[in-house]
């Protein structure tokens, strides 16, 4: 299990690498000069010059390669935002909580609504339970989460006065339209998710077998079928984290909340290049190590993978 | 163990039913007060009938089968893949699918009481404890994150709650013991297994309760043949100390002559043929019982081919009128296209549903003495 642990890090480290190549490379390509962008239109070609030789951009496309990639994984330093001159290790650390809290609420309280609501439409297939969850996650996943945002603004903060429109000065009262506005979409996605994965289980023998025991019915859905069925919503719910913390963005934006995505959004308006860049690898390392632990607790669970690692682990062992 | 049943007939009187001498008193099942002779009636199934809907397809799965089955009695169900053999014995314990599925008539009687109305509290305490199921892959029979004792004493426990968690435990592990699996293995997952083990395990859930019946079907169709014979000795041995029932569902001919009181020939959702082991090896009546011994391979004869039954199995949702067979059958006269084929007693438990019994005995002897 270790051993699997340590080699999962280890092929990390190459997706991370490849991933900073192509997100360099592309911004390397955008046309625009970034120079011209944060000088302005009205500034002669010698200051141009000299903002062109301060940041490095002057030089060839392989050797401001290299030197990004000796800056990221010798000096490990993400680098310095062209546009604030701060340092992005220290803004991602400062905005990281935010996005995080919002991710975190809003995952498990879809968990909690999303699982229960599959397992009842499964148990219930083609009732009215069923039918109404069906219904329901097609509708929902449907409508994008800003849309969803925009309506709860209108009728929650201006109409109701409930929570604040913008901002996360408020504590919790703050985080509430972010995450309901995620949770939409992402409750109903997963309570189809379980409620498929479910039927599946309960269609397999050894559910028969349990009631052929004398299991009672509800016994053998909570007790024998859902532990199994869980297996694989706990990989949906891991890529939903980690898309999450990427992907808030939009929100983030509407909402007027300082986390990552509103960092992301803006770098990318004014083309602060070091700071896409330095967002991006760092999600992506963030994105590997959630991976990881999805897969790690996917053992925890199922004995059937955990022999797989370990069976892996042997086989080195014994050619070696 | 599948070849050599052709030719050799299995001994008389070691197993005969019925008549005075041959019934053994076992008793005893381990509670005192309870003592059973093999003999007293056990399970009666009468006219049962079950079909499957899909959308605007009926399948008539069974129908109007009956039997009866005596304590400490086995009963073989044979017929090939999709004749509503495993229907029967999921309708017995009322497994079948919750979707589609409908025992549309007939009475199951266990003991006296009719399962088929009985409340599905009352039913849930039966199965597992008085009726068990073995059923035909281990590998997919056994929930595969939980541990095998956990397994074993769960269902101990659900039918004895006065057990703590620990003699529930102790009392699985003893269990597990008898059918071979040692006490260092049984904190482990059903994937450490192997097929043989995985059904020894589901044998020892089986009988962990001490039923009076059990059904199973096709318990050593996956597995390969030095594994199906230490499985079913295993499954023997426990079952005549406890003087359980048994009906053993099976496509394999070798196993019923090994292990069977009775034998029904399945075909077609209805039993086309019945009676005591004897009387269907000595004496198969029906046609395509006769097919079937038929294509059991001999040992002695060299031949490249097997012959098989001719022709395959209707569709059930499109069942022919009058005799289910008359399509495959080589002694299929106008008769036998509608109307209700009559069943006919061959002496003693013996009956064959056929229309032209008397033609289709004459060819057979025939052939048996050329």
């Amino acid at each position: 299990m270790v051993r699997y642990v340590i080699r999962r890090l280890l092929i990390t480290i190459p997706i991370i690498v490849a991933v900073a190549i192509i997100v360099f490379t592309l911004m390397y390509f955008v046309p625009g000069d970034p120079a011209v962008l944060i000088l302005g239109e009205a500034a002669s070609e010698e200051e141009l010059a000299a903002m062109r030789e301060y940041l490095g951009i002057n030089r060839p496309y392989i050797v401001q390669l290299l030197d990004y990639l000796k800056q990221l994984f010798i000096d490990f330093d993400l680098g310095t935002s062209w546009i604030y001159k701060t340092n992005i290790s220290t803004e991602l650390y400062n905005r990281m909580p935010t996005t995080f809290a919002i991710c975190v609420y809003s995952i498990l309280v879809s968990a909690c609504l999303g699982i229960p609501l599959g397992v009842m439409a499964a148990v219930n297939q083609d009732r009215w339970p069923d039918k109404l969850v069906l219904w329901m996650s097609s509708i929902f996943t449907c409508i994008p989460n800003y849309c969803w945002a925009l309506l709860f603004i209108v009728v929650f903060a201006l109409n109701l006065g409930w929570f604040p429109i913008y901002g996360v000065s408020q504590g919790w009262k703050s985080y509430v339209l972010p995450c309901l506005s995620i949770l939409m979409g992402s409750f109903t996605g997963l309570a189809r998710q379980t409620r498929s994965s479910m039927l599946e289980v309960i269609r397999s023998d050894y559910v028969t077998s349990a009631r052929a025991q004398g299991y009672s019915r509800n016994t053998v859905y909570y007790l024998h079928a859902l532990p199994n069925a869980l297996i694989p919503i706990i990989t949906i719910l891991g890529t939903q984290f980690a898309a999450g913390l990427g992907g808030t963005l939009i929100l983030e934006t509407i909402f007027s909340i300082p986390g990552v995505g509103l960092y992301v959004t803006g770098a990318i308006t004014k083309r602060d290049y070091p700071a896409v860049m330095g967002c991006v690898v760092f999600l992506a390392i963030l994105f590997c190590l959630i991976m990881l632990g999805v897969d790690v607790l996917y053992a925890v669970v199922d004995p059937r993978v955990r022999a797989q690692y370990e069976a892996k682990g042997a086989k080195r062992r014994h050619k070696a | 163990m599948n070849f050599e049943h052709r030719k050799e007939r299995p001994e008389d009187g070691k197993h005969r039913h019925g008549d005075g001498d041959g019934r053994r008193h076992h008793g005893h099942r381990g509670d005192p007060g309870k003592q059973f002779h093999r003999g007293d009636k056990l399970l009666k199934v009468e006219d049962l009938s079950v079909e499957y809907t899909s959308g605007k397809k009926v399948v008539h799965a069974a129908n109007h089968v009956s039997f009866e089955l005596n304590r400490g009695e086995s009963l073989g169900i044979v017929g090939e893949s999709g004749c509503g053999k495993s229907t029967v014995a999921k309708a017995i314990l009322r497994i079948l699918p919750d979707r589609g599925a409908r025992i549309s008539g007939g009475k199951i009687m266990f003991k006296g009481e009719d399962l088929v109305t009985m409340p599905e509290k009352t039913m849930e305490k039966i199965r597992g404890a008085e009726i068990s199921m073995v059923f035909q892959d281990p590998m997919t029979a056994l929930n595969p994150v939980r541990r095998i004792i956990d397994q074993v004493s769960g269902v101990i426990r659900l039918h004895n709650p006065e057990l703590t968690k620990k003699e529930a435990e102790q009392r699985g592990i003893d269990i597990l013991g008898t059918v071979g699996i040692t006490p260092d293995r049984v904190r482990d997952y059903p994937l450490q297994f192997s097929g043989g083990m995985q059904q020894r395990v589901v044998v020892a859930i089986a009988l962990c309760c001490n039923p009076e019946l059990l059904l199973a079907d096709e318990p050593t169709t996956a597995l390969d043949v030095t594994i199906q014979a230490q499985v079913l000795e295993m499954m023997k041995g426990l079952m005549t100390q406890r003087n359980t029932a048994l009906i053993l569902i099976t496509h394999n001919l070798g196993i019923v002559a090994d292990t069977c009181d009775n034998v029904a020939v399945f075909y077609g959702g209805e039993i086309v043929e019945y009676g005591s082991k004897e009387e269907i090896f000595k004496n198969p009546s029906h046609p395509y019982t006769i097919g079937l011994f038929g294509a059991v391979p001999d040992i002695h004869s060299k031949v490249d081919r097997l012959t098989p039954v001719a022709g395959i199995m209707p569709e059930p949702s499109d069942l022919p009128a009058g005799c289910k067979f008359h399509t495959r059958c080589p002694y299929a006269t106008e008769c036998c296209m509608n109307g209700d084929v009559p069943v006919v007693s061959l002496g003693g438990t013996h009956i064959c549903q056929c229309h032209n019994i008397q033609t289709v005995q004459e060819a057979n002897k025939k052939e048996a003495t050329a």
